[in-house]
């Protein structure tokens, strides 16, 4: 499976040093941070560390809908000739609309030497029965249509951002299922985006409302159906769940260095709250499947050893505190090593393996208690169980007989 | 069949047929083996109530009708039954009307009796015959197409390089994006065991594609491979039937054909999932998979 840098604010070099380093595959940009005149001289840059590293921008056409908003924070985005706000209607009548924003979206991306393209879509927030779902799959259906008008030779992944709502529905989201997957001209593959409810704003109840099982899940499932069908996924702001994604399939996983990149949320696109402090600098442990603060780290490691990577990245944390570049490197390291570990492209196995890892997940966090580290101690077994329960839910949608 | 004429009849209206034996019967179809210009052809005898009898019914026999005769006509696939020398038309013999007109004859086995007779392909005949009805059902998706009743009863085995399986009667074959024929829109049409699961949701209309004739067409190679069906079991009620459909998962092909390839079984274990989305619906990819094995 690959693994994509989520670009986002503040890059500075945490791109450039992945691609030296050789952790990621490739990067999504986000033109929320880009000025579209800058974007060349960003895509050299990165094409210039390795020529072979893949390219996609990301349209966020799906902001949009916060386009005149109050409190909309868009950025650079309405520098983009396609990013503009379109009626409802005009989406959902014929094909004209749909058609034109694809067509400025790939234009968009051609002229800054994408290797891949990106359909937008707008964002599919509570039900896979509705009219936002309608015009979803008219973009998707639409994206092979046009890309093939335009005399397109590049791979087309068309954008499926959802919210969790919408994915936990389960007969619409099967019935959704069953549509895409029969589209005559199928795109090469889905960007997929799962974000959570559409009214918090805080990342940390974004974040458990997408660590349910029925979501991860589902969000499995998608990968699974498309897969078995020829349709690559990748999978936007996947962050420690790539390896699941990738074992059901997915193609590609994604995650940057703010957390607001490791989870998809539509809130990103607002102004709220009034900031707060830096977050704290995170290890991510293989072994945890779980990121811990530096002090937790240090502590840690003392008693119960094997919470380290033992990848080259960790030495970026001895002896000093890292910074957020080597943050970064060290977040796609880890889940680069995961995917490596965890994928083998036998579901069945990879299954039961992954269980295996949240097992001994699970006896480390006893390990640590039993030396009084206890702190969060449920939370963080409600977490692994979340995943090891994201695999039954997961065998039970895809029809596994399997019992792993 | 419903007043399925006698031979004195036919020969009576035909006279020009010779050797009609009969063959076959439905609910409303009578099939005879019959030599018209010294070729055997497959006469195809339909009933057709008097309109003062039952209007929707005939209504919908003759659209059915029409309906498979310009499939099969503009079907191309070899794997395919091909129309006769004969056209339909209407025919009045002894009381009632039928619509009648021929197919070629196809000289061979169906499945359903070479698995009654306790047949047992090997690898080769089980990838051949789901390669003819991949390529069939390539075809249908085509012309926007689904047979709704593949089984083995309706296909043929010819023993012949070029056009080793054949399938038959189109006769309830569904239009998409057409009007509907069936007077009764609640009704199912098909046979039961073959049958898609999402054939029974209540807007079936809206969920069914290409996909239920795959699923179909996997029921009908597991069962060939096999030498039993997947999901039914003999002498259960509709309802237990319909039930294991639904929900029951059935054992892989390979726990009834361990010497079969897994990849093989593998894949008819995939098509026949519940769920539309999980069958692999690549005809392209499938082709490909079944030729690396």
């Amino acid at each position: 499976m690959k693994l994509y840098a989520q670009h986002g604010h503040a890059p500075s070099d945490k791109m450039l040093r992945a691609i030296e380093e050789g952790v990621i595959d490739g990067v999504i940009l986000s033109p929320r941070y880009l000025i579209p005149q800058k974007v060349t001289e960003t895509v050299q840059e990165l094409k210039e560390k390795n020529p072979d590293i893949e390219i996609i921008i990301d349209p966020e056409f799906y902001a949009t809908r916060y386009t005149g908003t109050p409190n909309a924070k868009l950025r650079y985005l309405e520098k983009w000739p396609y990013f503009v706000p379109r009626k409802r209607n005009e989406l959902l009548v014929g094909t004209n609309a749909i058609d034109s924003v694809l067509k400025d979206a790939f234009e968009a991306q051609i002229s800054h030497s994408c290797t891949t393209l990106i359909a937008p879509n707008i964002y599919i927030s509570n039900s896979f029965d509705s009219i936002e779902a309608a015009i979803g799959i008219g973009f998707i259906n639409r994206a092979r249509i046009v890309a093939d008008d335009m005399d397109i030779n590049l791979p087309i992944y068309a954008t499926i951002a959802v919210g969790r709502d919408a994915i936990v529905k389960r007969e619409d989201f099967l019935s959704f299922l069953n549509a895409i997957t029969a589209i005559d001209s199928a795109p090469d593959g889905i960007y997929a985006l799962v974000g959570a409810g559409p009214t918090d704003e805080r990342v940390g109840t974004v974040r458990s409302e997408i660590l349910a099982s029925d979501v991860i899940g589902g969000w499995m499932l998608l990968n699974y159906s498309l897969s078995i069908n020829g349709i690559n996924t990748i999978n936007g702001c996947a962050d420690v769940l790539s390896p699941l994604l990738g074992i059901a399939g997915g193609a590609a996983g994604a995650t940057g260095w703010w957390s607001n990149l490791q989870v998809f949320s539509m809130e990103r696109y607002l102004r709220v709250g009034s900031g707060g402090q830096p977050p704290l600098k995170r290890y991510l442990s293989k072994p945890l499947l779980n990121r811990i603060t530096i002090n937790e780290r240090e502590a840690f490691v003392e008693v119960v050893p094997e919470i380290m990577n033992d990848l080259k990245t960790d030495t970026l944390y001895e002896s000093r505190e890292p910074s957020r570049t080597d943050e970064a490197l060290q977040t796609w390291e880890a889940i680069s090593s995961l995917n490596d570990h965890l994928i083998s492209g036998d579901i069945e196995r990879d299954l039961a393996q992954f269980k295996r890892h949240t097992e001994e997940a699970e006896e480390l966090y006893n390990k640590l208690r039993s030396h009084g580290f206890s702190e969060r101690y449920e939370a963080n077994i409600e977490y692994i169980t979340t995943l090891r329960e994201s695999i039954d839910v997961f065998i039970q949608l895809a029809e596994f007989s399997v019992d792993v | 069949m419903q007043n399925r004429p006698d031979l004195e009849g036919l020969i009576e209206v035909f006279p020009d047929i010779q050797e009609i034996v009969f063959c076959a019967e439905g609910g409303f179809k009578a099939v005879y083996k019959a030599k018209i210009a010294n070729i055997y052809e497959a006469l195809k005898v339909i009933y057709v109530p008097r309109e003062e009898e039952d209007k929707d019914i005939r209504d919908e026999i003759v659209a059915r009708v029409k309906r498979e005769i310009n499939s099969l006509a503009t079907c191309k696939c070899p794997y395919l039954v091909k129309l006769g020398s004969m056209q339909p038309q209407l025919y009045i013999i002894g009381e009632h009307e039928y619509i009648v007109y021929t197919e070629e004859y196809l000289d061979g086995h169906t499945l359903l009796e070479m698995i009654k007779a306790g047949h047992r392909p090997d690898l080769e005949e089980c990838k051949m015959l789901f390669r003819c009805l991949l390529e069939t059902i390539k075809e249908f998706k085509a012309m926007d197409l689904i047979h709704r009743d593949i089984k083995p009863g309706n296909i043929i085995n010819l023993e012949i390089q070029d056009r080793p399986y054949v399938i038959l009667d189109l006769g309830i074959a569904f239009k998409l994006h057409s009007t509907a024929i069936t007077i009764n829109p609640d009704m199912r049409q098909g046979t039961l065991p073959y049958m898609a699961p999402e054939m029974f949701n209540p807007q079936f209309r809206e969920h069914i594609d290409f996909r239920s004739d795959l699923y179909s067409a996997a029921v009908t190679a597991y069962e060939y491979a096999a030498g039993v069906h997947p999901i039914a079991r003999r002498g259960e009620d509709d309802f237990t039937t319909i039930y294991r459909i639904a929900h029951v998962r059935p054992l892989s092909l390979k726990g009834h054909r361990p010497d079969l390839s897994p990849e093989f079984c593998n894949i008819i274990d995939a098509m026949i999932r519940k769920k539309p989305a999980l069958r692999p619906s690549n005809i392209e990819n499938l082709n490909t998979k079944l030729e690396a094995i």
